[in-house]
Order: structure tokens, then C-alpha cells, then sequence
């Protein structure tokens, strides 16, 4: 599929003027439907500011962001809530409300000002499915535990049927399984023709489950392709300072073992 | 999925609304039997000129200070703010207040106007001052400045009061009632407060946006300079147009959506109707009730629904400091 979703030079600084430091220098990116991407840098490298900008949550201070050729500043916060979904790192989610109200949340941008039609309420049908959700879809948000939350949160961002789904560091708060599960679960979005970007930690993870690996360092893109010709014993040691090797999984899949600081 | 976990809830509200009314007119120190009234009563101006409007006024005031609450919890995303703490009751009031001081208020409109237009000094302020940046913490922060400045300046506008029969004048007025309204209050207030809530109810889908915080919501196409403009327009027009009809009433906006809240899917915008319709109600039975005691001179409307107020607030801390806790 053609890229979409497109950063081009973008550059970001914070700080006072006397003090400005740059967080993400001249990043380029274009994301194709129907992969996985993994951003993936240690802490600092500017991954969440790179999918802030992505996102429409921030403006860079120079370069730009285009969704399908146009700039994002151009594009609606409507349309551009119907056409990219963002899961935030944190989620917040006030009053008590049930799962299916959550999930609802995810329409508002496609809903009409007079409710919901029958195509929301497909999509939300929909996004309960696929997450496995719908058998406590009427349980108060609050009650789930961490990984029917994090299921709820995606199914959240499903609903809105998304051509592009960003995720900062959707693992974080989930055990091994569940890890596993939500990956398996954007490997099944993608399938639908979304496209998916994590931000991720877990460099076993990121080779093994995207198609493509950006790696960041100092807010610059330091690699970007294949996982396995990105994720190196060479690069991973000069931008993460720790030792590691290539191994091949039971299944031929490629693993990465991490074997301490170097 | 359904947009009220109670179907029933709006309905039901509606019937509720329609007796009391009807009750409401009939009721007061004078009881008026319907079967009187149709059998050619001369009693007509007393229902028409005085119980009416006041009446009319009670369910505006209520509608709006209710909706006006919900919109500011939403808003907020806390289920303790009250519209009063942007500080746009407080500077009306003041407005209010200098007209008194000044000896303006007997002609008829002029403490109307100097309420709304402390109301719109308020709304300019808070604009100024949380400008462009739609956060939610300034804007919070901006309307608690603007609110103790209003009562500082109320306070030294009373103590400079040229003779105690204004004082006394103001003190009346600043806490609330409904007593001796007209035709003419009902006119003033009805346009704004309807205009007012009009605005509100068109933030329902932004409020609930804000429901999964501020990054999520504007993901999701809320943006929050539109919404922050929507809120201070919507609730200065509702609130300063109540506090020019009937002074300061409080915990309309604080009590009503919580009551509400747990009989809907808790989605905000779910919550703005049924307030308006149930704060309504509250100031209707509230208003009905100091109007109907048989006490030798009213007791005021602001204070009773501050008695009610006041335990019900602490009753809520207490149970949400168990929750924490």
C-alpha cells in the first residue's frame, strides 16, 4: 500500500528560548497501511513526540506531517479523529462508565450530532469482538483488571475504525501474556488494512512481531527498515549501551537476547 | 449503548415537572382549589401576575443552573465543580451590588443590566486570561481569581454602603430569592438563559470527549479553544442571567447532575438534559416550599437551598473520601 501518514523533517524543541533543546531533529517517516510499525529508542529519544506530531497532538516547529499528501493542520480534527487513532500511554477514564459507553467513546468523531447510528453501533459491535470484550461489556471501566482495561482502551480506538493506529507503549502494565495477546491483536488489526505504530521497549518484541522497526536515538532516526537489519548487536549497543545477540525461535522466527550493559 | 440507562428517566422527569408546576400555582400562602378557579374566581391575578411568572422564572433558573452544573463537572472531569467557581455569579452579583450602592436599582431593568454586564466582565476576563491555550487548569485557576476579587470588591461596596437601609438592601439581594418577580424578569431572563443553554448542550459531544482527558479527546476531534469558548458563552449567559433574576442560588449546579448521573450511562452529554430538567424540579419544590411555610416572613430561597446544599456537599466528601481512602 502507498504511505498516508508522513513526517517530513519534522523538528521539535522545548524549553525557554535562552535554553531550547531539541527533542526531535528532522525526523522523516512515511507509514504504510497494513504493517506494523515499532518505533523504538531508549528513554528520551523523542518516540512520544514523534507520535504526538504523528497524532495531531502537537505541531512541529518545523517540517510536516501529511495524512494522504495533505498537511494535518489542513485536515479537520474531525476527520482527522475519524481517520487516526491514538491510545494514549496513560489512559484516563472518568465517571465511572461502563465498557460499552467507553467504547462508544471511540464513534465521536463519525457520530452525528443526533446519536448514533446503525453504522456505530456495527463498528462498536465489531471492536467488542475483536477484542474480546463484549462478555463484560456492561462492567464499569474501573472494575477490569490490567489486561480486560487494555483490551477495553483498544477497543476503544477500534471503534473509530481508524486508517492509522498509534500506540504509545501499549504494553507497559501488562504481563507476558497479555503482551502477547495485544500484539496478536494489532497483527489482526493490520489485516483489516490499518495501519499500526507502537512505541515499544521490548526489542524481543519488536522483532519479532512488526514489519518494520524506526529506531530513534537523541530525537533522530537512526535506522529505519527491516527488524532484523535494524535490530544489530552493533546498533543496539551503540544507541542502548547493552550487549545482545541474534537468535532464531523454535518456530524460524528471529528472537534477540539481551545479555547486559557494554 | 443506550443513551439513558433509565429510558424512562427524561419521561418521567417531564410528568414530575407538569404536577408540580400545576401544584405550584395553586399552592402558596392562599390556597386555590382548581374547582374555584374555573367557577369564575376573581383570585386570577394572583395566579396569573404573581404565582405564574415566579414559576415560570423557578423552572428557567432551575433548567439552566442544572444544565450549567453538568456542563462544569463534564468540563472539569470533577464531580465537585459547581458553575459558581468560574466566578461569573460572584462579579453579576457585584454588578448587581454597585447598582444598589449607587441608588440605581428601584428603576426597573438596571439592576438586571449591571448584573449581566458584571456576568460579561467576568467572561471577558476569564477569556483573557486562560487566552488561547483551552487548558483547563488556567482556566480553573483564572476563575477563582476572578470570583474572590468579585467577593473581595462586593464586601468593600457593602461596608462603604452610604446608609444601612442600603446595606440592608444588598445583603437582601445577594442572598437569592424569587419573591415579587414579573412578567418582565421572566422576559429578561428567558432569552438569555435559553441562548445559554443552547450553547452548552452544542458542547455535549466535545464533553464527552473529555471524558478519556484532554490528549484522547482531541484525538478524537475535540478542540479545546471551541470548547472553552462554548463553556464560558453557554454558562455566562445561564448564570449571569439567573443571578440578575433572582441573586446568587447555589448548589443547583453541584447537587442535580450527581443526583442524575448514576440513572444515566455517565456519558456527559447523557447527563446535560435530565439536569435541567431535575434542577427544574429542585428549584420549582425548593421555591414552592419556602413560598407555601407558614413562617412569619419567607425564608429566602438562596438560603434554603444552601441548608439543603451545604450537608448534602459534605455527605458526597465523606463518601468520596471513603473511596479513596
Amino acid at each position: 500500500m502507498t504511505a498516508v501518514l508522513e513526517a517530513r523533517d519534522v523538528s521539535v524543541t522545548l524549553g525557554a528560548a535562552n535554553a531550547r533543546k531539541a527533542v526531535l531533529s528532522n525526523a522523516s517517516l512515511a507509514l504504510r497501511r497494513g504493517e506494523i510499525t515499532a518505533i523504538i529508542g531508549p528513554n528520551g529519544a523523542g518516540k512520544s513526540t514523534l507520535l504526538a506530531c504523528l497524532a495531531g497532538l502537537r505541531a512541529p516547529d518545523s517540517g510536516a506531517i501529511t495524512l494522504g499528501e495533505v498537511s494535518l493542520t489542513r485536515v479537520s480534527a474531525r476527520e482527522r479523529g475519524q481517520r487516526i487513532g491514538f491510545l494514549p500511554q496513560v489512559a484516563e477514564v472518568n465517571w465511572d462508565i461502563d465498557v460499552a459507553t467507553l467504547v462508544s467513546l471511540g464513534r465521536l468523531p463519525h457520530q452525528g450530532r443526533w446519536g448514533q447510528s446503525a453504522a456505530d453501533l456495527t463498528a462498536m459491535a465489531d471492536a467488542l469482538e475483536a477484542t474480546d470484550t463484549a462478555q463484560f461489556a456492561s462492567r464499569v471501566v474501573g472494575t477490569l483488571s490490567g489486561g480486560e482495561r487494555a483490551r477495553a482502551l483498544l477497543a476503544r480506538v477500534l471503534a473509530g475504525q481508524p486508517e492509522f493506529l498509534l500506540a504509545d507503549e501499549p504494553l507497559a502494565n501488562l504481563d507476558p501474556r497479555h503482551q502477547f495477546d495485544s500484539l496478536a491483536l494489532m497483527r489482526r488489526v493490520t489485516t483489516s488494512g490499518a495501519g499500526v505504530v507502537l512505541v515499544l521497549h521490548d526489542l524481543a518484541h519488536a522483532i519479532r512481531v512488526a514489519d518494520r522497526v524506526v529506531m530513534m536515538d537523541s530525537g533522530r532516526i537512526v535506522a529505519d527498515g527491516e527488524p532484523a537489519t535494524v535490530l544489530t548487536p552493533e546498533r543496539i549497543a551503540a544507541v542502548y549501551g547493552v550487549a545482545s545477540h541474534a537468535v532464531t525461535l523454535a518456530d524460524g522466527s528471529p528472537g534477540l537476547v539481551l545479555s547486559g550493559p557494554c | 449503548m443506550k443513551a439513558q440507562r433509565l429510558p424512562l428517566l427524561i419521561p418521567a422527569l417531564l410528568v414530575a415537572l407538569v404536577l408540580v408546576s400545576g401544584l405550584s400555582i395553586l399552592a402558596g400562602k392562599v390556597w386555590i382549589a382548581p374547582a374555584e378557579l374555573f367557577a369564575g374566581d376573581d383570585r386570577w391575578p394572583i395566579i396569573v401576575e404573581l404565582r405564574l411568572p415566579r414559576v415560570v422564572l423557578a423552572l428557567l433558573i432551575g433548567c439552566g443552573l442544572g444544565m450549567a452544573g453538568a456542563a462544569m463537572q463534564g468540563y472539569l472531569r470533577n464531580p465537585l465543580a459547581d458553575p459558581g467557581l468560574f466566578g461569573v455569579s460572584a462579579t453579576a452579583a457585584l454588578g448587581a451590588v454597585i447598582s444598589i450602592f449607587f441608588g440605581l436599582a428601584a428603576t426597573p431593568m438596571v439592576l438586571s443590566g449591571f448584573a449581566l454586564a458584571g456576568a460579561a466582565l467576568a467572561v471577558l476576563l476569564l477569556s483573557a486570561i486562560a487566552g488561547q491555550s483551552g487548558s483547563v487548569i488556567v482556566f480553573t485557576l483564572a476563575g477563582v481569581v476572578i470570583s474572590s476579587l468579585a467577593g473581595a470588591l462586593t464586601a468593600l461596596v457593602i461596608s462603604l454602603a452610604p446608609t444601612p437601609f442600603a446595606t440592608g438592601q444588598i445583603i437582601n439581594w445577594l442572598m437569592g430569592a424569587l419573591t415579587d418577580r414579573s412578567w418582565d424578569d421572566v422576559m429578561l431572563a428567558a432569552p438569555l438563559i435559553v441562548v445559554g443553554m443552547a450553547v452548552i448542550a452544542s458542547a455535549g459531544r466535545a464533553l464527552d470527549a473529555l471524558t478519556l482527558g484532554e490528549a484522547a479527546a482531541r484525538t478524537l476531534g475535540m478542540r479545546p479553544a471551541v470548547l472553552q469558548a462554548q463553556i464560558v458563552i453557554g454558562i455566562g449567559l445561564v448564570v449571569g442571567a439567573s443571578v440578575a433574576a433572582s441573586g446568587i442560588i447555589g448548589f443547583v449546579g453541584l447537587i442535580v447532575p450527581h443526583l442524575i448521573r448514576p440513572l444515566t450511562n455517565r456519558r456527559p452529554s447523557a447527563v446535560l438534559l435530565p439536569s435541567a430538567l431535575a434542577g427544574a424540579l429542585l428549584l420549582l419544590v425548593a421555591d414552592s416550599a419556602v413560598r407555601a411555610a407558614p413562617t412569619v416572613s419567607e425564608l429566602r430561597l438562596g438560603i434554603a437551598m444552601s441548608l439543603l446544599g451545604a450537608p448534602f456537599f459534605l455527605a458526597l466528601l465523606l463518601k468520596m473520601r471513603r473511596q479513596i481512602g
